[in-house]
């Protein structure tokens, strides 16, 4: 035990400069496509709850297929499969998919939007149809009702299921090492193949991973009871 | 004479409405007329606030037509919007924007659908909340009100669109007993300075001193109409009578 702690301080000595580098592409990829996925979901959870049915349809395509498949296999299938269909622009080889950080951006937002798609969707059908009716009865249009009353108190809402998707992102972007990018994980991995010290190395990118995450816990239990409070 | 004023301010032309199978409109006629203030009584399910919702479009109608200053409310064509900018309407709930200061509350409406600008509006803002008696909740948020300073809120941020007509569906029913008073002043002096007014309201207290005229609802028809002195002391129908019997009784 000993011996494996202060291992963790010597690998943590050695390789922190490369360490921090894998941590950040964690963090600037995980925050980027959450913040991405913010804008996709909101739309998506905009058009879900509209009254267009065959808007309302493909939305629902959308949601559900991101959801009920492995990340994994989206990944891999953006990175190797699509460049091989030769579809018109995304599918070219020589299109923005080549690099493994720009189809790990936009599988992760593709994947994480379906999620916060369905929590803005929740949230939007929870604000009471009362603040609807008071809006449009005092003249204002559809889409500025939804802008100007419902979606922010939507957002409110869905605070705290957002967080938990954030730090499932987090988690999940470990993933995208698969196609190729180096992020915390796969440094780790990297350091590993040299001289295999895997479990101090996969030890200090477990508590890497879990500074992120923690704080985040702890603000969605405590936004949960807030929310819960206002009710 | 100007003929906008001699023209009903709402008109109720042989209105029908059913939801499923239950007809809770059952041809309306009546027209309401500028500066009036009518106020309609009835048992519940008699289609009062269904009747109220017609007039700006939050309740569809199946046939007959409701006219509000010459524009008719259900044809297709209609700005429904741009009708709904002046008919205002106050509701059980209050429904203020929780997330609005109480200033935001009376300012959005004119910014958004009129374009004013955030001074003229916010001017008007203070004028009227000055009007119904709490000019120094401004900056406050919805949620630290109480029940009767909501709802005379949710009639300033009705009335800061300069509406035409004002529908009230039963606006002190969500309210504390001692609450009460402080909302049906307010809609006292609106209708004493002639505001066209349709009011939904088991106040029978308000409707006998403020109303030029009480509508009589059960099962979708008018039953009775008159002034309130004759509704209330003289009713003619049988329904009437034993409706204001059982209000009265307790």
């Amino acid at each position: 035990m000993i011996d494996f702690l202060r291992e963790l301080v010597n690998q943590s000595q050695l390789y922190y400069p490369e360490l921090l580098r894998g941590y950040r592409t964690t963090v600037i990829l995980s925050v980027l496509s959450f913040t991405l996925a913010m804008v996709l979901g909101g739309v998506v959870a905009l058009i879900r709850t509209s009254e267009s049915r065959p808007l309302r349809f493909l939305s629902g395509i959308y949601v559900e297929f991101f959801r009920n498949t492995p990340l994994l296999m989206q990944l891999v299938f953006l990175f190797f499969g699509l460049p091989k269909l030769n579809l018109p622009l995304i599918g070219r080889p020589d299109w923005f998919l080549l690099s493994p950080f720009k189809a790990g951006l936009v599988g992760l937002t593709l994947y994480t939007g379906a999620y916060t798609a369905e929590a803005l969707r929740s949230g939007l059908l929870s604000v009471d149809k009362g603040q609807t009716e008071a809006a449009r009865s005092l003249g204002l249009n559809y889409v500025q009702t939804r802008i100007y009353v419902v979606a922010p108190q939507a957002l409110r809402i869905s605070v705290p299921l957002l967080t938990s998707i954030l730090s499932a992102l987090f988690r999940n972007s470990a993933l995208v090492s698969a196609i190729g990018v180096t992020e915390l994980l796969q440094t780790a991995e990297n350091i590993q193949e040299r001289n295999f010290q895997t479990f101090p190395l996969l030890t200090i990118a477990g508590i890497l991973y879990l500074t992120l995450t923690l704080p985040l816990a702890y603000a969605s239990a405590r936004l949960e009871r807030r929310v819960a409070r206002a009710h | 004479m100007n003929p906008k004023d001699s023209a009903p301010a709402v008109e109720f032309r042989d209105v029908h409405k059913h939801f499923g199978k239950n007809e809770v409109l059952r041809g309306i006629s009546n027209s309401v007329r500028q500066g009036e203030t009518v106020v309609i009584i009835g048992p519940s399910g008699s289609g009062k606030s269904t009747l109220l919702r017609t007039v700006n479009r939050l309740e569809a109608i199946d046939a007959g037509e409701v006219v509000v200053d010459g524009i008719s409310v259900h044809q297709k064509g209609t700005d429904v919007n741009q009708l709904r900018s002046h008919v205002g309407m106050v509701q059980q709930s209050f429904n203020l924007f929780p997330q609005m200061t109480v200033l935001q509350n009376l300012t959005l409406g004119p910014r958004k659908v009129k374009n004013e600008s955030r001074t003229v509006a916010e001017d008007r803002a203070h004028r009227l909340l000055e009007r119904v008696g709490i000019p120094e909740k401004a900056a406050a948020y919805p949620s630290h009100l109480s029940g009767g300073q909501q709802q005379r809120v949710a009639i300033a941020r009705a009335l800061a669109m300069e509406p035409a007509v004002m529908l009230f569906d039963e606006p002190t029913s969500a309210l504390d007993p001692e609450m009460i008073k402080e909302v049906l002043d307010v809609m006292r002096d609106l209708a004493q300075e002639g505001m066209t007014m349709l009011v939904v309201s088991h106040e029978m207290g308000f409707a006998r001193e403020a109303a030029d005229r009480v509508l009589f609802m059960a099962d979708g028809v008018i039953e009775e109409e008159g002034p309130p002195a004759d509704v209330f002391e003289r009713p003619k129908s049988e329904r009437t009578q034993r409706f204001l019997s059982r209000i009265i009784s307790h």
